[in-house]
Order: C-alpha cells, then sequence, then structure tokens
C-alpha cells in the first residue's frame, strides 16, 4: 500500500508541478470563458457600415409604408448608449430607366460590383392573397447576413395583415389587438408539503435548471480529458525510457498502474477543488446571481459530480494506461487512442438530444453505457425531470462493474505491455493479451 | 546457503524458447557473472529473478522467497538500459526510487549523499537528470540501485559506455559490496572483466546453459589446447600446419588451437623460422564463448551443451 501511496504522490507532483499544467489550469477557465466573452464581444463589433438594398414594387402599394417603417427604425433602433450597435439600411427604389439590361441582372451586376447588399422584388399580386404572382424574393450573395432579409419579411407581412383585413371589410387596427400574442410560462411543479400546505409551483429558472448541470457535467468531461489520456504519454514515455523496467522491479505492474490512476485522481480533483470553488465563492458572493442558481449548486449535486468524476478516472484512465503500456512509438499510441477518445466523446457528441429529452429514449440508453454513464447519467439526475432511483441504481451498478473490469483488463495489458517490445499490438492483439494465461 | 536458485525454469514467449529447463544455484557473497551473446536468455533469465516476468515452469526461489515479489525490496537492479526521470532532480530520483524500495526519505537521503559524494556528484544532486553527462547519468542510476543497502545486486551490463576513471570506481564499489556480504549477478560482454571480477560464471546460449562454474573448472573443461605464440617472418605458415584448428590474432601474439601434439608443432615451426614466444595455455574465456557462439560453433550446440554437463 505505501508503494501505491508513493507512486500515486510522487505522480501527482509531477503532474501539477509542470508548466503545462499550470498554464491548463488557468487556460481551461479562459477557453470555457473565454469563448462567452469572445461571442459577447463579437456581437458588439458588430459591422456597422451601411447597407444599402433595391426593392422592386411591382404592387404599387408597399414601397411608401417600407420606406416609411425603414426611416423609423433607422432613427429609433440603431443606437445604444449613444453608440451605433446596427448598421443604417439605405432603401433604393428601382429606376428601370437605370438600365438598359433585364431588371435581375442589372440588379445581380450591381450586387457583384458591391454597390448593393441585394434586391427585393415584390409580386404585382401581392395583397391579394388568392393573387397569381405573390412574389417576395430576396436576391443576394451573401444569404448568411439575415437581419435585413427577416426585418424585410416582418415588416412586409404587417403591413399585409393589415391591407388584406381593411379589404375583407375589417378594422386592421382592431384586428392587431384582438391577435396579440400571450407568452407561455414554463414552471416547475407545485408540490403539497407535511403539514398539508400546497407549495406553488416556481417559475423555472433556464441557466438554474439546465446551464449548471450542463456546465458541470463539461467540466466533468474536461477534467476527464485533462487528466486521462495525459497517463499514457506518462506510461509510454516511462516505457520508452526503460524507467518502467526499474519500477516494475520494485512495484507489481498492478500497483504502479493503481498508484498512476489514483494520481490522476488526485489532480483532477485539485481542479475541481479550484474550479468548483471559484465558481461557488462566485455565486454566494456576488448579489446579482439568482436564488435558484445558488440553490442548484447543491452538495448533493456537487456529491454526484465527484462520484461520476472518480469512476470516469477509472475507467478512461485505465484505458489511457493500459494502451501506453501496450505502445511502443507516439505514432502507434495516437492510432489506438482514436477509438478510445471517439467513445470518451460520445456524451458530448449527443448532448443537444439528451438535454431536450432527459428521460428520453436515447439519453436513458446512454445513462446505461457505462462509457458514457458518468456524463449521461450526471446529467439526467441533476437536470429536471431527474432519473428514477431504480434507473440510478442499474446504472451505477453496471457501472462499478465496469470500471472494476477496466481496471483489472488494463492491470493484465499493462503488465505484459510495460516490458514488452517492438511491435505495437492491433486492438485484436490487445484481446489476446487479455485471455492469455 | 543460495541466494538464488532455479529449478528447472523455462518460459518462452510464442514458438521461441527464451530459456530452456534451466537450473542454476547462486550462492550467497558470490560475484556470479552471466555471459552469452545478445538474445541468448540472460535478460529474461535476470527478469524471471526479479519475478518480473513468470515461468512457464519451474520454481524460483531468492533470497529464501519462493514464487513471489517478497523479496524484491532486498534485491537492487540496474536495467541494461538506464531508465531516470529526464526532468527529475538527482535527489528527488533516488529518494523516489528508494521509497518503491520500502526505504524512508531520511534513510534515503543519507545513503545518497555518501554515495554521492564517493562519486563525485555531490555538486548535482539539485540538477535535472537531463542536465548531466552520460557517464553521471550511468553513476546515479547505479546509486539508485544500491542506495537502498540490496542483498541481492543484479547489474546488467553495468560498465557499457563508461570512460576507464568512472569504469574503475565501478568496479571498486562493486567488489566493495561483495566483500561486505552483497551477493552480486553481473552480466556482461567484457570477458576480461568477467575472468577478473567473477567467482562463478554462467554461459546461456540460445536459452541453454552451456556453461556454469568457477573460471578455472570451465577452463579445465576446455583443456590446455590454447598455444601462445609469436613467430619471426610469416604467421601465414601455421594456418598451413595439420595440427591447428584455429588462429586468433591478437596483436602481440597469435592464439592457436591446437588437435595435436603441442611440441610436434614447435618442433616444426623452429625449422621453419624463429619462435619468439611460445607458450601452452589454458583458453581465455573470451576463445571459450567464441567456441560456443562463434559462427562456426553455430550448429555444433549439442557438444557445448555436453561440455558443459561436464563442467557442473
Amino acid at each position: 500500500m505505501s508503494k501505491i501511496r508513493t507512486v500515486m504522490f510522487t505522480e501527482y507532483l509531477r503532474a501539477v508541478r509542470t508548466k503545462a499544467f499550470i498554464i491548463g489550469v488557468l487556460l481551461m477557465p479562459l477557453m470555457f470563458g473565454g469563448g462567452i466573452i469572445a461571442m459577447a464581444l463579437a456581437e458588439q463589433a458588430k459591422d456597422t457600415a451601411d447597407r444599402h438594398f433595391v426593392v422592386v414594387d411591382e404592387s404599387g402599394v408597399l414601397l411608401p409604408m417600407l420606406a416609411a417603417a425603414l426611416d423609423e427604425r433607422n432613427e429609433q433602433s440603431l443606437f445604444e448608449d449613444d453608440e451605433q450597435v446596427d448598421p443604417r439600411w439605405v432603401l433604393e427604389a428601382y429606376d428601370p430607366a437605370a438600365s438598359a439590361e433585364r431588371m435581375d441582372v442589372a440588379l445581380s451586376d450591381r450586387i457583384e460590383n458591391k454597390e448593393i447588399l441585394g434586391f427585393l422584388v415584390i409580386g404585382p399580386d401581392i395583397v391579394d392573397p388568392d393573387g397569381a404572382d405573390r412574389r417576395l424574393a430576396w436576391y443576394t450573395d451573401t444569404p448568411t447576413y439575415d437581419d435585413l432579409a427577416d426585418w424585410l419579411g416582418a415588416t412586409i407581412n404587417n403591413e399585409l395583415r393589415r391591407l388584406r383585413f381593411t379589404e375583407a371589410g375589417l378594422d386592421g387596427t382592431l384586428v392587431d389587438h384582438l391577435s396579440a400574442r400571450e407568452r407561455v410560462n414554463t414552471l416547475g411543479l407545485a408540490s403539497v408539503n407535511e403539514q398539508g400546505e400546497v407549495s406553488e409551483a416556481e417559475e423555472s429558472n433556464m441557466a438554474a435548471t439546465v446551464a449548471i448541470p450542463i456546465g458541470l457535467a463539461m467540466l466533468l468531461f474536461m477534467l476527464v480529458m485533462m487528466s486521462t489520456p495525459a497517463l499514457m504519454n506518462n506510461v509510454l514515455e516511462e516505457k520508452m525510457q526503460k524507467i518502467a523496467e526499474v519500477l516494475v522491479s520494485s512495484v507489481s505492474p498492478f500497483g504502479l498502474l493503481l498508484g498512476k490512476l489514483l494520481s490522476a485522481v488526485l489532480v483532477s480533483l485539485t481542479l475541481a477543488i479550484l474550479y468548483v470553488g471559484a465558481i461557488l465563492l462566485f455565486v454566494h458572493n456576488v448579489d446579482q446571481v439568482p436564488a435558484a442558481i445558488v440553490d442548484a449548486i447543491s452538495p448533493g449535486v456537487l456529491a454526484w459530480f465527484v462520484f461520476f468524476m472518480l469512476m470516469a478516472l477509472l475507467i478512461y484512465g485505465s484505458i489511457f494506461s493500459a494502451l501506453g503500456a501496450a505502445c511502443s512509438e507516439i505514432q502507434d499510441a495516437q492510432t489506438l487512442m482514436m477509438p478510445a477518445m471517439m467513445v470518451l466523446i460520445i456524451p458530448m457528441m449527443f448532448l443537444g438530444p439528451i438535454i431536450k429529452s432527459p428521460d428520453g429514449a436515447l439519453a436513458t440508453a446512454l445513462s446505461y453505457f457505462p462509457p458514457a454513464t458518468p456524463v449521461v447519467m450526471f446529467l439526467r439526475i441533476s437536470m429536471p425531470p431527474g432519473a428514477e432511483w431504480w434507473e440510478i441504481t442499474v446504472a451505477i451498478v453496471v457501472m462499478v462493474i465496469f470500471t472494476l473490469g477496466c481496471v483489472l483488463a488494463a492491470s493484465k495489458i499493462f503488465r505484459i505491455g510495460i516490458l514488452s517490445q517492438g511491435q505495437t499490438p492491433s486492438y485484436r492483439k490487445l484481446v489476446g493479451w487479455l485471455v492469455s494465461r | 546457503m543460495d541466494a538464488v536458485r532455479l529449478t528447472n525454469v523455462t518460459k518462452s514467449y510464442g514458438d521461441h524458447i527464451a530459456v530452456n529447463d534451466l537450473s542454476l544455484r547462486v550462492p550467497a557473497g558470490a560475484i556470479y557473472g552471466f555471459i552469452g551473446p545478445n538474445g541468448s536468455g540472460k535478460t529474461t533469465t535476470l527478469r524471471m529473478i526479479l519475478h518480473i516476468i513468470h515461468p512457464d515452469s519451474g520454481s524460483i526461489e531468492v533470497l529464501g522467497e519462493a514464487a513471489t515479489r517478497a523479496a524484491n525490496d532486498r534485491i537492487g537492479y540496474l536495467p541494461e538500459e538506464r531508465g531516470l526521470y529526464k526532468k527529475m532532480k538527482v535527489r528527488d530520483l533516488l529518494t523516489y526510487y528508494a521509497a518503491l524500495k520500502g526505504v524512508s526519505g531520511a534513510d534515503a537521503r543519507r545513503e545518497g549523499e555518501t554515495w554521492l559524494e564517493r562519486f563525485d556528484l555531490t555538486g548535482n544532486a539539485t540538477r535535472p537528470v537531463e542536465t548531466l553527462s552520460k557517464g553521471m547519468a550511468q553513476k546515479v542510476q547505479f546509486i539508485a540501485t544500491v542506495l537502498t543497502r540490496p542483498e541481492l545486486l543484479i547489474l546488467d551490463e553495468p560498465f557499457a559506455g563508461l570512460d576507464p576513471v568512472n569504469h574503475d570506481a565501478l568496479r571498486l564499489a562493486i567488489l566493495e559490496l561483495a566483500r561486505q556480504g552483497t551477493t552480486v549477478i553481473f552480466s556482461t560482454h567484457d570477458m576480461s572483466m568477467a575472468e577478473k571480477m567473477c567467482d562463478r560464471i554462467f554461459m546461456i546460449f540460445k536459452g541453454d546453459k552451456v556453461l556454469d562454474g568457477t573460471l578455472d573448472s570451465i577452463q579445465e573443461a576446455y583443456g590446455a589446447d590454447t598455444v601462445r605464440l609469436r613467430v619471426g617472418g610469416d604467421a601465414g605458415l601455421l594456418a598451413e600446419h595439420p595440427a591447428v584448428e584455429r588462429v586468433t590474432d591478437m596483436g602481440h601474439y597469435q592464439e592457436v588451437r591446437l588437435s595435436g601434439d603441442p611440441q610436434a608443432l614447435l618442433q616444426s615451426l623452429v625449422a621453419r623460422t624463429s619462435v619468439q614466444l611460445f607458450e601452452i595455455a589454458r583458453p581465455s574465456l573470451n576463445e571459450i564463448f567464441v567456441r560456443i557462439a562463434g559462427p562456426e560453433a553455430q550448429d555444433a550446440v549439442a557438444t557445448s551443451a555436453a561440455l558443459a554437463d561436464q563442467v557442473a
């Protein structure tokens, strides 16, 4: 035991004392937070250059209204605190006399010459709901800039509705009033406590119900990503530099593997304490943070987080250590690493559908798939509606058995691989090692 | 009492038999030389003694412990290819390797300082291993091996790549440890070193034990069929003599292996040229090694094995 402890602490210190680790500690929140900040900055750093466009109004009734609405928009909603945040849109009515060419060709040329962003063609019969030509066609070579097209669509449709109601003898303003839209409020559940008092359902807070579990699941994934593939390099380095032989003459291969796995656990725990600690400090000390978020990071959720992190570290730590022991060269290691990495990122690939439907078929199935259980089951437990107790029990039992299997299989591959020389085995060969004596 | 006892040990990798039905006893306190060509099973045997790998059959007893790693903390092992953490500082590395043998940090540091001083490395104790020269690194590895005062020292090619000064320092250290009662097993390709240092010599060839005994008994078995001689004029005429089986040019003299009567050779040489040196000798370990494992002996392994049986 004392030797395993020696390996664990020495490996831990070797890992956390490196510059790479310290940079990594600072870099990860920068990457996460930086991504969000960068997006916010990018949002602000909008291109506010004027956008010119042409309207070809074959109906002859919409253009004046459009021009008026645009003036109003350009005057009222371009600025925030005296700073221009959106580009000015400049409307130009189509002038048939300007070019001898066909209208669409002439205007397309102007788009190519960067004179205008696009042009809108409004069909002649657009006001009549049964009209033959009710085109509303936006021509552009920049379809990704859809703000203008969206605005044009919305504005014209509002006007059309008003016109069509008036045509039918109804008061457009009244219709607008009567067809006002109502917003859906998403609420949690009402419940009755032991005293029989009903506690009202609360408006569910998106940040608390979704963002916190997702954030923690991502953190869990990142911690596993940061420490377990590193084990592969660590083992491979020891093997390539012949340190392994000295080590296994003093410690059993299983003890060595266990010491390394535990050091990865320590490294991840260190990071988790740093990050989660920082988050807790933040949410408890900044008044603007809603109570729902403070409540969402509950001790229970954190306990699940640590438990699933531990399991994920043992699973992937074993796999990557074994692969490191099996290889003799870095290139081979990377080839062998690919499939393991693919399995590791499965929960991240399906994050969208899992969040959309935490008790759906996909999320349920993945939570029983041991390599994905830590992240998926953690999400299911920490996000409403939550998983049933028996589901959690079954998933955990399956996962723990799988984890033990991984550690035992890894110790066998590790024992054979760590002293082997020459060609890196295929996965088929590794299975051969597993069943060998 | 034997420090190491192997009984009918066999180990194979796939179809290749690395060690074949090997029995060997290493008495406590002895310096035992393991020789043999590359890939003949030396390292496999050493690793089995350390229980790093396990034999397919047979039993291995080390320092009184049978078939477990229980004795490993009392063994110091210097592998053929050196293994040190490049980024670790010398002192930290020594402490770590000692801790893995169950030696406390304080003991390791005290013992480490003594050895560092002995090998003139005190000033390098806080330097990372990667900044050391090859010779220094090799001495550090040796210190890591002996730091824990092992009862059994297993050294795989301890002298490879050392300059004469370090070579000598290491040799003296090993001899001193042996005098203090440490059993030493070392493998080497340097036959003169084996002759000088070892009480007993064991040779393995293609997995089979071909030599095992004291240098005297081994040379005895190979008989006095060797003549060292130097003649004036053309040494080429030696090869033409019917009694000469093989001539090895040693520079200052020729080492000749004879099948017939040395007196007859001397007489015939005297008749044809001037003889400056003529000495009837026993074959050197180098000569014996070549006879067993040299190209012309490759197909005569069976004979060698038979000879080994006589020696044992």
